[in-house]
């Protein structure tokens, strides 16, 4: 029963499982190695992202179009249940609009009238590119998509990103010729925010729920359940006054979430927004021309852009 | 010579095709079926294609694959850069530690099998990544990307012994 061979083959079944084990082993040290250099470089892999998402971009729109279509379907099925009630709310929702129209129209009127007479500097106004997403968020703990839009489609680093509700996130890197959007509930969202009607400011922090939370916000504010959340601007990337959401939860331990306007479940199109801020026109000149004399060659707005 | 070659092509896309599948199903995770909007988290296909192939072809699924197509996976799905090429290996080498015991049974065997290996990588997958960001985290998403690939395990467990058939006759 216990033969040569057969215990030649218990010494060698140990044997064989470590020399299996050990390249296990190797590459997953290697692994953790790449978590902590890239805990050590936030960006250190930035480049490797992009180029990987953009060589991936066509398979996603060749994949995305078909799934998306499915759910367009089954969307719409469901949706003919809801005609009747969505049609009278729309209609009343419609009669209430019609008076906010009037009201605009009158206070558009008064503010040109008003700028016209303070002589105020317009900002400059917002573009945008439209993109279509192409991915899902996959990692448990990261809230993130791919949009086919890049670097040739003039999307940048850090440029908002919306839907038809409110602000989606932003974008994270920017490749050729797709681009990752960070959303407000990813772990290293930030965005600064101010809390209407009293315009406190505060800062938008993702955790990974489904609602991000409000904190940085002063002592002294009074914040309650409905107040409404826009963008504040103050990062200098995104533009003021982007409706984000809706106070939906004020904790006993001074925990206050947002309920976000985009839901992101049907963000099948987003804008990039590409805003540049008003620099003073006055102050700004001498800056350029003492730039330009220093720097030679170099474009005058890498020095006086920031 | 030239007569062979489109034998040999077969050859080695047979030989490929644990690795290719796997990575087909990384990609198939990130296509926008918009679970993740309501239910968090899409299913670890790749952890899937990882486990049968272990189980079935371990010699065409060598950890250096396992590791490349994790990294892949990590730069798609964002979060620390590594994450889940570890996650991945961790599963890989459990399986392969385990595939004596787990090859040969019934299904529902291998399926509580395919289970313990997906709770014990959602854990260190959630361990790591609070560690990362040095910062409690609901653990529920992992919860349910774990559950969803558990759920979604037996429609690919049904599929892979004709590609394993396949491959003993073409490779």
């Amino acid at each position: 029963m216990f033969g040569r061979d057969s215990r030649r083959e218990r010494l060698a079944v140990p044997v064989l499982a470590a020399s299996r084990r050990l390249p296990v082993v190797l590459f997953m040290s290697i692994s953790l190695i790449f978590v902590l250099l890239d805990k050590a470089e936030a960006d250190a892999f930035d480049e490797a992202r992009e180029a990987i998402t953009d060589v991936t971009t066509p398979i996603f729109e060749t994949l995305s179009p078909p799934v998306m279509a499915v759910r367009e379907f089954f969307g719409r099925v469901f949706n003919i249940f809801e005609v009747y009630r969505e049609n009278e709310r729309l209609r009343e929702e419609n009669r209430e609009l019609l008076a906010w129209k009037d009201a605009a129209l009158k206070m558009e009127h008064r503010l040109t009238r008003l700028e016209a007479l303070m002589n105020v500097q317009l900002e400059p106004s917002v573009g945008y590119v439209t993109g279509r997403v192409i991915s899902d968020t996959g990692g448990p703990f990261v809230r993130m998509f791919i949009v086919n839009a890049g670097k040739r489609d003039g999307v940048r680093d850090n440029q908002a990103v919306i839907d038809e509700d409110g602000l989606v996130g932003r974008i994270l890197g920017a490749g050729h010729k797709s681009s990752r959007v960070l959303l407000l509930s990813d772990l290293n969202s930030r965005v600064p925010v101010l809390v209407e009607p009293s315009n406190y400011r505060a800062v938008l922090i993702g955790d990974n729920e489904r609602d991000p939370k409000l904190e940085f916000l002063s002592s002294a504010a009074k914040v309650q359940v409905g107040d409404r959340v826009v963008t504040s601007g103050h990062d200098g990337q995104m533009p003021p006054g982007l409706p984000v959401g809706r106070v939906s939860e004020v904790g006993k331990n001074g925990e206050i979430r947002v309920q976000t306007f985009s839901r992101g479940d049907h963000t099948e199109a987003v804008r990039m927004l590409s805003y540049k801020f008003a620099e003073p026109d006055v102050l700004d000149t001498p800056d350029r021309a003492a730039d330009v004399s220093v720097s030679e060659g170099e474009s005058p707005d890498d020095g006086a852009g920031e | 010579m030239a007569l062979a070659s489109s034998d040999n092509l077969r050859k080695y896309f047979w030989t490929a095709f644990p690795s290719l599948s796997t990575l087909f199903c990384v990609l198939l995770s990130l296509v926008p079926f918009g679970l993740s909007s309501t239910i968090l988290a899409p299913p670890n296909f790749g952890l899937i294609a990882i486990f049968l192939w272990t189980l079935s072809r371990p010699d065409l699924l060598p950890s250096s694959i396992v590791f490349l197509i994790g990294l892949l996976q990590d730069l798609l799905w964002g979060g620390p850069f590594g994450l889940w090429a570890f996650v991945f290996l961790a599963g890989y080498g459990l399986t392969l530690s385990q595939r004596t015991f787990l090859i040969g049974r019934e299904f529902g065997f291998t399926w509580v099998g395919f289970g313990l290996v997906v709770v014990i990588s959602s854990l260190l997958a959630w361990v790591v990544t609070m560690l990362f960001h040095g910062q409690w985290l609901a653990p529920y998403p992992a919860i349910v990307q774990g559950v969803l690939s558990a759920a979604l395990y037996p429609l690919f467990a049904r599929v892979t012994p004709w590609f394993v058939v396949r491959i003993a006759r073409e490779v």
